[in-house]
């Protein structure tokens, strides 16, 4: 049976789900949330948000009530002091900070964007088996010895037997009163995914343009970890070269090179040919840039991609970031090139506001 | 005659004059100053392009070419925006000089760029990219005739204030 508390909960889980919804393209646009990201959930601040609270009837004002005074004493608020405090000059605030599992965000994303659930490539080419401890055998090494239930085998027995003292409490576990773990071995098919990310770091790209591409990876990761178990992520940055980075780095460096794009794709594919069986892997490439390529290196990136790359991938996903200066031709070359291509997914985030749809265009999809 | 004093000669020769490209090309001391005119009048003109090569040098390092585009950053400061060093190509030999805030009105972005290159060669243009169909070209832009002047000094100064390996 449901408990009241419960429904409450899950009331109170609507109506935060709803709240999340409502204000989407907010939280997408902005990044401090990202900020407050923990292992598994991620503290959204919610303004306005109504939350459950009792409410007192008109009779719940009087009553008896216990404790030092007289009958008929007045109670009220006592003398004003002389504090000098002051008031404060800004409007009270009334957030509200409400955990949501990283899951159920990438659940409200899905829904909103309406994203098609991935179907991986090679779920049922690759069968893991697992170990899990679901019983207990009266055989095993000591090392999974269960002491609970073996000191309730033994306590039984000298209870039954008789040689239990309440005086005396000594349990002396033998041989047929061992019990031990035991496990089970499952067979299920698995995905391994891997996503590569790639930024340009070069001198044009400037902090809001990184920004965006934090908040935009952020959520892409959302989904993807919510459509694959245990997904790997590997990062790249690039100017003129390209290097493998930990993701603090990847979103904070900065380099002062010009934009050489090919050099992360040749990193990219010799990750791919290094760690990545394609057989085996459903792999995602997803570049941000400012577009704002060296003029003769676009044909190089297109033969990497088309040679090299794409038959590989899930999915390959380029986001053009404009910069100050605007927009780069780089988008404008892989769309004239690549824009019919099944697993080649482009988009434009002139600014943070155009964050949701690039996203929609980048998984919508369903690779 | 100096650069200057050559390019400043061959403006006022050709002033008035309107919507018609008239390069004018001086040279000295091996190197050689070419300006793209669209307009000129009594008190400036406009240009589509500067150009700079100093052919008595080759073969900058980066650390020179760095040099080179931070002195014309720190001396070109009369243009409608500073200038400020944005990306350096190593492989390439190639410096790009951008405007340091570049002027944005409704959907039109403009701003210098100056290419600056191993081959002591400086290019000055000012672009327009347009958002709507996400266009970026060349467009002129005004200096008066004294700016004119102080820009090719400048140039002329900072490709001298460079050393390079001799050809």
């Amino acid at each position: 049976m449901v408990q009241k508390i419960e429904r409450d909960v899950n009331r109170f889980r609507q109506i935060v789900r709803g709240r999340i919804k409502q204000d989407l393209r907010k939280y997408l646009s902005h990044g401090e949330m990202i900020g407050k990201q923990g292992r598994d959930l991620v503290s959204i601040p919610l303004p306005q948000l109504d939350i459950p609270h009792f409410r007192y009837g008109d009779k719940g004002n009087g009553g008896v009530s216990s404790g030092e005074g007289e009958d008929g004493q007045p109670v009220g608020p006592g003398q004003q002091g002389d504090g000098n405090g002051q008031a404060g000059n800004s409007p009270g605030g009334h957030i509200l900070e409400v955990d949501v599992p990283l899951a159920e965000l990438a659940e409200i994303l899905g829904e909103e964007l309406e994203l098609p659930r991935i179907q991986p490539k090679s779920a049922e080419n690759i069968i893991v088996t697992k170990d899990k401890y679901t019983g207990v055998s009266r055989t095993g090494p000591d090392s999974l010895r269960h002491f609970k239930r073996t000191y309730k085998r033994a306590l039984r027995r000298q209870i039954t037997s008789g040689s239990y003292s309440a005086d005396n409490p000594i349990i002396v576990p033998i041989k047929e009163d061992q019990r031990y773990r035991s496990s089970k071995t499952s067979e299920h098919p698995d995905a391994r995914a891997v996503v590569i990310y790639m930024m340009d770091v070069s001198g044009s790209m400037g902090d809001e343009q990184k920004e965006i591409v934090r908040i935009e990876s952020f959520w892409i990761d959302t989904w993807l970890r919510s459509q694959y178990e245990g997904i790997e992520t590997r990062y790249i940055v690039h100017d003129a070269d390209a290097h493998e980075v930990d993701e603090h780095t990847f979103f904070r460096t900065r380099e002062s090179g010009g934009t050489m794009i090919s050099s992360a794709y040749k990193l990219c594919q010799q990750m791919i040919a290094a760690d990545y069986p394609t057989a085996e892997w459903n792999i995602y490439a997803l570049h941000f840039s400012d577009g704002d390529n060296w003029a003769d290196d676009d044909a190089v990136c297109l033969q990497i991609l088309r040679e090299g790359l794409l038959p590989n991938l899930n999915l390959f996903g380029y986001a053009q970031v404009n910069s100050p200066y605007g927009s780069g031709r780089f988008l404008d070359a892989l769309r004239s090139r690549l824009s019919l291509v099944e697993n080649v997914a482009l988009s434009e985030i002139p600014d943070r506001d155009a964050i949701l749809e690039s996203i929609k265009a980048l998984l919508g999809k369903g690779r | 005659m100096s650069l200057t004093e050559t390019v400043h000669r061959l403006v006022v020769e050709r002033t008035p004059f309107h919507d018609q490209l008239q390069p004018i090309v001086a040279r000295d001391e091996g190197i050689t100053l070419r300006c793209d005119l669209n307009s000129a009048e009594s008190v400036g003109c406009t240009l589509s392009q500067i150009d700079l090569v100093d052919a008595s040098k080759s073969s900058l390092s980066m650390d020179e070419l760095v040099h080179w585009a931070e002195f014309i950053c720190g001396r070109v400061t009369y243009l409608l925006e500073p200038l400020q060093l944005i990306e350096l190509d190593g492989r390439h030999g190639i410096a790009l000089v951008r405007s340091r805030r570049p002027q944005r009105k409704k959907d039109q972005i403009a701003y210098y760029e100056l290419i600056a290159d191993k081959n002591h060669h400086a290019s000055l243009r000012r672009y327009r990219y347009d958002m709507t169909n996400r266009d970026r070209g060349s467009v002129p832009f005004p200096l008066t005739h004294e700016q004119l002047e102080v820009l090719v000094d400048d140039l002329v100064e900072s490709a001298k204030s460079i050393h390079g390996s001799h050809a």
